[in-house]
């Protein structure tokens, strides 16, 4: 049975509070719904930490895959889509860390998106915006990109992003502050080179 | 926020057709394999045993023990055997030990210490 399979009419009724007990008892069907309404945000999500495809995809299925279980232990004091966040975060810092090349991984792909910036600096000049902030992106330590992402891109608050990474709000700001201003600082100084 | 980075540019990505069923099918391979673990002892389900059948044994051997100790027979009654102080004692002794509460003085009569040690070391 495939997400959008799911019959309308439950997909409207179905708060977040019976997803989770239908989660709870096991129920396919809500983690269908579940899928359907977190799957991309954990997908990109991954993908801003690890800037692979292939293993954020991995990331995404291991994490509706450990789902069921890891539910048992979710008390629901957060939304789902948020406690989906923080599987997914520590999914792919373990992933990282596993790796134990997360700093390779990181100089790999920037060198990537050189290659990228570069080749189309010359044939779409107005994509070079886009690729350059990538670029960007990519001179922030993982977790704080993610953080960046679910603040800037997902619109999540400090206190949701406070209970993902498990640090107080003030931390949570200052670490956000930081980013954008490296963030901002290495577009402007690329733009005046450029 | 004016003071958000602006992502919208950015890619965003759309999950793979086929992640879904991916899942589906991981999800059906762990539950087939549920029954045979199931079929493993749970050993952390007898943690919560194990003292109620601890005071279940201390409550038995505490009934049962009396009873069978009372059918343990020592195969030799041990005897005693009683010995009469006027058969062992010398004479400063008994006379000290007849004469104990008959005086009026408040003072106590105590025994000379070499005949009481002689007596003693003697037996």
């Amino acid at each position: 049975m495939q997400p959008n399979d799911f019959p309308a009419h439950q997909k409207g009724t179905m708060d977040e509070k019976v997803i989770l007990q239908h989660l709870k008892e096991g129920s396919r069907d809500a983690l269908a719904l579940l899928w359907q309404a977190h799957s991309s945000n954990v997908l990109n999500l991954a993908f801003r930490m690890l800037k692979d495809r292939d293993q954020a995809e991995d990331i995404l299925m291991d994490v509706f895959v450990q789902v069921p279980k890891a539910v048992q232990g979710f008390r629901g004091e957060s939304a789902l889509g948020t406690w989906l966040y923080r599987l997914t975060v520590n999914a792919c810092l373990m992933k990282l860390r596993s790796q134990k090349r997360h700093r390779e991984l990181e100089e790999e792909k920037l060198d990537v998106i050189v290659e990228e910036v570069i080749g189309k600096v010359d044939s779409q000049g107005e994509d070079f915006d886009a690729e350059l902030l990538e670029k960007g992106l990519a001179q922030l330590p993982a977790e704080t990109r993610s953080m960046l992402w679910l603040k800037d891109a997902e619109d999540l608050d400090v206190k949701d992003l406070a209970e993902i990474y498990k640090m107080p709000e003030g931390t949570v700001k200052a670490r956000l502050s930081r980013a954008r201003h490296l963030v901002r600082d290495f577009l402007k100084e690329r733009k005046d080179h450029g | 926020m004016a003071n958000k980075i602006d992502f919208s540019k950015l890619e965003r990505l759309t999950p793979r057709d086929d992640s879904w069923a991916k899942v589906c099918a991981r999800l059906d391979a762990e539950s087939a394999n549920a029954p045979a673990k199931g079929k493993i002892i749970d050993i952390k389900s007898w943690y919560s045993a194990i003292p109620l059948a601890a005071s279940f044994v201390l409550v038995s051997l505490t009934a049962i023990l009396p009873a069978l100790t009372d059918d343990v027979k020592s195969p030799e009654p041990i005897t005693t055997e009683t010995i009469s102080i006027n058969s062992s004692a010398p004479s400063e002794v008994l006379s000290w030990y007849s004469s104990l509460g008959n005086s009026a003085s408040d003072e106590f009569e105590t025994l000379e210490e070499t005949v009481g040690f002689s007596y003693l070391i003697k037996e």
